[in-house]
């Protein structure tokens, strides 16, 4: 505008109409310029805006974000960067070098970052701060180069978040997998993983001794059907199918170990789910059991041996009646044999026909005695218990073929009665023949022993929901009172020669075979009921 | 008279069938039984036999038909016999008369033997009976005079004695003697002493 007015000043007037064009002008450039500056102050206020926003997003934001240069000097730093490392205050680390908060132990690498950065590269890595209050803090950056006009790397821009809490879970859930781990591997226990076939996934050392393992390979990649008694196959195979249908099982069983020694074990298995809610293993838990067994053995044996004991002393009571039993064939034989032979050393009137009769009898009379001797051998033998179909009517009816010479020299009716179509007992035919003929014997004692009582006794059957009830009544005098409470009790006993077993033994006999006898008093008389199970009942 | 009959009774049906087979083999009748009340019901004073039967019986028992038998005044000859070798029963029974005890098995030999004594013993009561029955008929025929006559000749007294003591001649008793002895069918006073001490002498009607 002065070089205007000083060409004005020098050309005047003549330049007076070009003085006036160039005010013209000069106003049209004033215009121009007014316009140019508000372009330029509007410029200038979308810049502020935009620097205003970058700054309010830089400071704002939820990461750190730093600017660095190759040495790791701070350049700058937001808000969140600055709470990052416990302080509020930019100065503080604004300048200073980024190697004094990093964790010596990344040093190196937070270098080699740098340096990869500053020559272009986009980095990443997770380290730990240390924060002007001394705390550690779990750090992940993401590193890219920020370059100038020229294109030149002037800065590092680093967006970096807290991974604290992430580290944390993780840490956490290593702690508890090896928590987990070191429970597993030192569980005294068996502990397995099986899939559906019965492959062995995995097994802690405890599995391994019980199957005398040394090293997991011996084990791992098996089937458990190498090492499970086959008696027990089936059931495991039905057990490993309803835990892969989600349900939980336990079972026993016996395995032979690598060594060939043999062991029972129990085993509790589950199911192993996945996310999707889907079973990928069995779980179980198996323990040795062999010490247990070996004792519920013994005390089975000595229980059968007491059995045995018992039986012994009953044909000892019943021996008069079973030696009159047996002497009546015996005699007719004897008699039948010398009658033959008279007939067949006659001089004349020889009748093979009667000697051949007279044989056939002797062999009948044979089988007679074979078949009381058999059923007392069979009674007294001393055999392992096993649980069998039997039909309750066939016991009754042994065991009072059994009582019958006795039951005679008494004077003693028995009526059995009983329900049509009786499902079978699963019992051991002798020990609850047992029990039935301790019944029938005390039965038959009472009433020899009360004067003046019908000398009757009866017997029903009856079955109601898959229990089979054998009630054995008779009309004597009933149990005593001062009695009752103790009537199962071993060594009681109203009886002057009786032991005060048959009872105790009775009941126990019963129970173990999952059924039950009680006494009812029955006025007259006494009602004793023996419940059986029709099923077997799981061990 | 009828054919004697071996009676057995036992429950036990193969005893029971031995006992038969060993009785027939010998030629002799068996008749058998289940228990002593179906042989009661059954049996017939008159028939002439012996009778085995089992001690144990369901019911009424040996010892208690031994008892019923001696009420009814049946005498037939008992052989018991048992399978229990029951001492006391035993002992009971061969005091109640039976003629023996035999134990189970038996040898049938003995069981013979027994079965033919006890037979012969029957024959024996029967044949003594039917004496006394014949000796009371021919007593009855005597007049009051030869029955006091005949006490006297019993006690051993001559016909003098006789004829002083009822105050009668010799020759009268003489002539009641020889009647007697017609009438008695005996031979002579001995004779005739000795059958009655032999079938009266436990009857007190002298």
């Amino acid at each position: 505008m002065e070089s205007n007015l000083l060409i004005g000043s020098l050309v005047f007037i003549p330049l007076l109409a070009g003085m006036l064009w160039l005010q013209k002008r000069n106003t049209q450039i004033r215009q121009q310029l007014i316009a140019a500056k508000n372009q330029c102050s509007e410029i200038h206020e979308q810049l502020n805006e935009q620097a205003e926003l970058f700054r309010t997003m830089f400071d704002s934001a939820p990461e750190c974000v730093k600017l660095q240069k190759a040495d790791g000097t701070i350049e700058r730093i937001n808000a969140t960067g600055l709470s990052l490392l416990d302080t509020v205050i930019p100065a503080t680390i604004v300048g200073q070098s980024v190697y004094d908060v990093i964790a010596p132990e990344y040093h190196a690498a937070y270098q080699k970052l740098t340096a990869s950065v500053f020559a272009g590269n986009t980095e990443c890595m997770e380290f730990e701060l240390i924060t002007f209050e001394g705390r550690r803090r779990w750090l992940e950056t993401h590193a890219v180069p920020l370059r100038n006009k020229q294109g030149e790397i002037k800065s590092l821009l680093a967006i970096t978040r807290d991974i604290e809490e992430r580290k944390q879970m993780s840490y956490q859930m290593e702690v508890q997998r090896n928590r987990l781990q070191t429970i597993i591997e030192s569980e005294p226990e068996c502990v397995k993983l099986q899939d559906k076939d019965g492959t062995i996934l995995e097994m802690n050392p405890a599995g391994l001794s019980l199957l005398n393992a040394v090293d997991s390979s011996e084990v791992i990649g098996r089937t458990i059907y190498e090492f499970l008694n086959s008696d027990y196959h089936a059931a495991y195979h039905t057990l490993t199918e309803e835990v892969f249908s989600g349900k939980r099982c336990c079972m026993e069983f016996e395995v032979t170990g690598i060594s060939g020694a043999h062991r029972w074990l129990e085993t509790h298995a589950a199911p192993l789910w996945d996310n999707a809610g889907n079973v990928t293993a069995l779980l179980a838990i198996t323990r040795d059991i062999s010490d247990r067994k070996q004792s519920e053995e013994k005390l089975r044996r000595q229980h059968n041996e007491l059995a045995h004991v018992c039986r012994l002393s009953t044909i000892g009571e019943l021996a008069t009646g079973l030696a009159h039993e047996l002497n009546q064939p015996l005699c007719a034989i004897s008699s039948y044999a010398e009658s033959a032979v008279l007939l067949n050393a006659r001089p004349y009137g020889k009748d093979p026909v009667k000697v051949e009769l007279i044989l056939q009898k002797i062999v009948c009379q044979t089988e007679r005695a074979n078949g009381i001797l058999k059923r007392l051998r069979d009674f007294v033998r001393k055999k392992t218990p096993k649980p069998q179909a039997n039909q309750a009517l066939s016991l009754i009816e042994n065991m009072l073929e059994f009582i019958d010479p006795e039951r005679r020299r008494q004077g003693i009716e028995i009526d059995v009665t009983y329900d049509d179509a009786l499902p079978d007992v699963w019992v051991d035919r002798v020990q609850i023949e047992q029990v039935i003929l301790n019944l029938i014997t005390n039965a038959i004692q009472a009433i020899v022993l009360t004067p003046e009582v019908p000398r009757k006794l009866s017997i029903n059957i009856t079955d109601t929901d898959q229990t089979v009830t054998i009630k054995i009544r008779d009309y004597a005098g009933g149990v005593p009172d001062t009695i009752r409470p103790n009537l199962f009790t071993p060594f009681i006993t109203t009886k002057e020669q009786g032991l005060g077993i048959g009872l105790a033994l009775s009941h126990s006999i019963a129970e173990a075979h999952g059924g039950r006898l009680w006494y009812e008093p029955a006025e007259p008389g006494s009602l004793f009921s023996l419940a059986l199970p029709c099923r077997a009942i799981s061990t | 008279m009828t054919t004697q009959r071996v009676f057995i009774i036992d429950d036990d049906p193969a005893v029971r069938d031995a006992l038969v087979t060993l009785v027939e083999s010998v030629g002799l009748i068996a008749e058998h039984f289940s228990s002593a009340n179906a042989f009661l019901s059954h049996y017939n004073t008159d028939t002439p036999g012996c009778l085995i039967t089992d001690i144990c019986l369901p019911g009424m028992d040996g010892i208690q038909l031994q008892q019923v038998l001696k009420e009814r005044a049946i005498n037939l000859p008992l052989i018991a016999i048992s399978a229990h070798g029951d001492i006391a029963m035993a002992v009971k029974m061969v005091r109640g008369n039976a003629i023996d005890f035999i134990e189970k098995p038996f040898r049938n030999h003995v069981m013979l033997q027994r079965i033919h004594e006890a037979l012969e013993i029957d024959y024996q009561q029967r044949q003594q009976s039917s004496e006394v029955k014949r000796l009371h008929e021919q007593l009855n025929q005597l007049t009051p005079r030869e029955k006091e006559t005949l006490n006297f000749l019993l006690d051993g007294k001559s016909n003098k004695v006789i004829a002083r003591e009822l105050s009668i001649s010799p020759r009268t008793i003489e002539t009641h003697r020889a009647n007697i002895l017609r009438k008695m069918q005996a031979e002579s006073v001995t004779a005739l002493a000795k059958l009655i001490n032999n079938n009266l002498h436990n009857s007190t009607d002298k």
